[in-house]
């Protein structure tokens, strides 16, 4: 048997954030030790409650979670509110009543950063929202890129079109600062990044639905409701289906097989242009390792591809039968 | 070359003198569709100097002096993410160390942002323009004159990239990164017509292949033999990026569509250029978004796909075949 992956969650309090927290909780193979929220779709005071409801639906009041930052940590481009997409309460509408567990008093960061202490190289960190919390943690504790064991992102779009604007990626684009701080970071395991690449092929379809609205397991129950409201609205944005972004990168985390990565430089635009936001990642590195720059040009061109940028395994590719079959198998296909 | 009685177009060529420039003047002259009205410079490939010597080359060796040149821009408008020229693409003199000796043209004495306001001017609703460099001297027109954007026919540009990479940074095409702020300005113009955007994602795919590149060295036509040497030189330097290796032939590529819009499908797509001066400076931000939110950002019809074939065999005619 294998040892459970531990991992914090640094979430926002969207649909599939609360999806991506059932899937930690119930799947076999990981060990959520925390949950961080952050503010993006809601705010992290709100978010925090709704965490608090999976914890209590979960039958898992044990796992802390703490409220992390509600604001930005640098400008970022006006966009119309998330809530139009998940809700005002972030559940549809369907959110169910306040329960009684209460965060810790340390804020998302600061959890992060003791439990990353705690336990160096032991913790997969997975933010599945605006990146504001793991930059705070990243300028309290700079260490953290050694003291992670690894860190897994939902966000940004390696090739354009982002959601939020042209180029942007909802999560990246809420605080592009604190996602560029991340970005170019000295990660030593080079993060991955489960963008919308991705994760608006790898969807949801009807027999993903189907089984969800069975309701035969607690986490169907809790998020079948929240999921028909998102569903009709998220498939305006992908044809492909309802795209469950952070569900996805959950499930990534635990089986890195169900996508195909590449690893590339990467950073983000914070200047305030039209493309403010972007996740620019620099396929030109491909020419280096297929051979297409002479030798003698190869330190230059790898100084012009790399240098101030951040390393990243992004996915380009998935599984998407297996994709679909783990989303049937999590909300309790027979 | 062009259907039976059609009326040439009457263009502008606005070009920076590299290469695949060299190579877009000379299908102009030769292609009976296409009526050269005047050739304006800019700094770019090379510098506006070596751009202007490298057009006087091609007008003498295609015997068409009678065409007259229209220097620009030297520099551009704004702060830009790259240093403009690009001599190890284009070679020092613009054609690859190999193009002949310089020609006597003495350009007008009048700048190219002035000739292209009083040609328009003067055949209001009539004239096209192609940009086939930084978008400098497009910029200076609008700046003194806003009014060509109603008073020409159409507006074609080379430049740009829709989906990344692009050629000069990880987002960034050659001529919109040269002057992102002239490129801006000439995207949010109020064009009369959506202007047609020519974009590295055909570019690098409708490029000179095998075929091409062997009749070409045949120099079977004075453009052929013009060309064969400098091109030589760009394919080794320039095709890394291309769909099968071929050569590029980018501005070539956005002079055939003038006559020839069939070459490539075009959508139209809101359109603006990066101009903050990070990761994405100088992308030309096209929204391939499904469901836009309409923000009145301007839409220009942008080719995200071509008929190689045919683009391959309109080459071959210019090379002799």
């Amino acid at each position: 048997m294998t040892v459970a992956i531990p991992l914090i969650l640094d979430t926002d309090g969207g649909v599939d954030d609360y999806s991506a927290l059932w899937y930690a909780l119930v799947a076999p193979d990981l060990d959520p030790l925390a949950v961080t929220t952050v503010a993006g779709v809601l705010s992290a005071a709100a978010t925090a409650r709704n965490v608090a409801k999976v914890l209590d639906a979960a039958g898992r009041p044990d796992v802390p979670f703490a409220v992390g930052a509600e604001s930005q940590l640098g400008p970022a481009p006006e966009l119309p509110p998330a809530t139009l997409m998940h809700g005002e309460d972030g559940l549809g509408g369907l959110a169910p009543p306040d329960v009684a567990l209460e965060p810790v008093g340390e804020s998302g960061a600061e959890l992060i950063v003791r439990l990353c202490r705690e336990q160096p190289g032991e913790i997969t960190l997975v933010a599945v929202g605006p990146f504001t919390n793991v930059a705070l943690a990243l300028r309290a504790e700079p260490r953290l890129p050694e003291l992670v064991k690894e860190l897994v992102i939902m966000g940004g779009a390696a090739a354009p079109p982002g959601n939020a604007t042209a180029y942007g990626e909802f999560n990246v684009v809420v605080d592009p600062v604190a996602a560029n701080e991340m970005a170019v970071a000295p990660w030593i395991t080079p993060p991955r990044m489960v963008g919308l690449d991705v994760t608006l092929t790898a969807t949801m379809h009807d027999d993903e639905f189907r089984v969800l609205n069975e309701r035969r397991t607690p986490q169907a129950e809790f998020m079948a409701g929240p999921f028909e409201v998102y569903r009709a609205l998220s498939e305006i944005e992908s044809e492909q289906g309802c795209a469950s972004h952070d569900t996805l990168t959950m499930m990534a985390v635990a089986n890195p097989d169900l996508l195909a990565y590449e690893e590339l430089p990467m950073s983000v635009d914070t200047a305030g242009g039209a493309a403010w936001g972007a996740t620019v990642f620099d396929f030109r590195a491909r020419w280096i390792t297929k051979g297409l720059i002479p030798a003698e040009f190869t330190d230059l061109a790898r100084a012009q591809f790399y240098d101030g940028k951040g390393v990243w395994r992004v996915a380009l590719g998935s599984d998407l039968a297996a994709v679909r079959a783990e989303f049937r198998r999590f909300y309790g296909e027979l | 070359m062009t259907r039976p009685g059609a009326e040439p177009v009457a263009t502008v060529l606005d070009t920076d003198g590299g290469i695949d420039d060299c190579m877009a003047l000379w299908w102009g002259l030769e292609a009976r569709s296409i009526d050269v009205v005047t050739v304006t410079t800019v700094f770019g490939n090379v510098s506006l100097d070596q751009a202007t010597r490298n057009v006087a080359k091609v007008l003498h060796h295609a015997d068409r002096l009678d065409i007259p040149v229209a220097c620009g821009a030297a520099h551009g408008l704004g702060p830009a993410p790259i240093e403009a020229p690009a001599h190890h693409i284009h070679g020092e003199d613009g054609l690859g160390r190999a193009g002949p000796a310089d020609v006597d043209h003495t350009p007008l004495d009048i700048t190219a942002a002035a000739e292209i306001a009083r040609l328009v001017a003067s055949r209001p609703g009539e004239l096209t323009l192609v940009a086939v460099g930084p978008l400098t001297n497009i910029a200076l027109v609008l700046r003194a004159h806003p009014e060509i954007a109603q008073d020409v026919r159409a507006l074609t540009v080379m430049g740009g990239v829709a989906r990344p990479p692009g050629n000069v940074t990880p987002i960034a095409e050659f001529n919109v990164a040269c002057d992102p702020t002239a490129a801006a300005e000439v995207v949010a113009a109020p064009w009369r017509e959506p202007p047609l955007l020519v974009p590295l994602d055909v570019t690098y795919v409708a490029t000179l292949g095998a075929t091409e590149l062997a009749l070409l060295e045949e120099r079977r036509t004075p453009a052929a033999a013009f060309l064969a040497a400098p091109i030589a030189h760009y394919r080794a330097r320039a095709s890394r990026q291309s769909r099968d290796g071929g050569c590029p032939a980018h501005d070539l590529l956005a002079l055939m569509t003038v006559a020839h819009p069939e070459l490539v499908t075009a959508s139209l797509l809101p359109l603006t250029v990066d101009t903050g001066a990070s990761s994405a400076w100088g992308a030309t931000v096209v929204d391939l978004r499904t469901a836009i939110p309409d923000a009145g950002t301007p839409r220009w019809r942008v080719a995200l796909d071509v008929d190689v074939d045919a683009f391959r065999a309109r080459a071959r005619a210019l090379f002799g075949a």
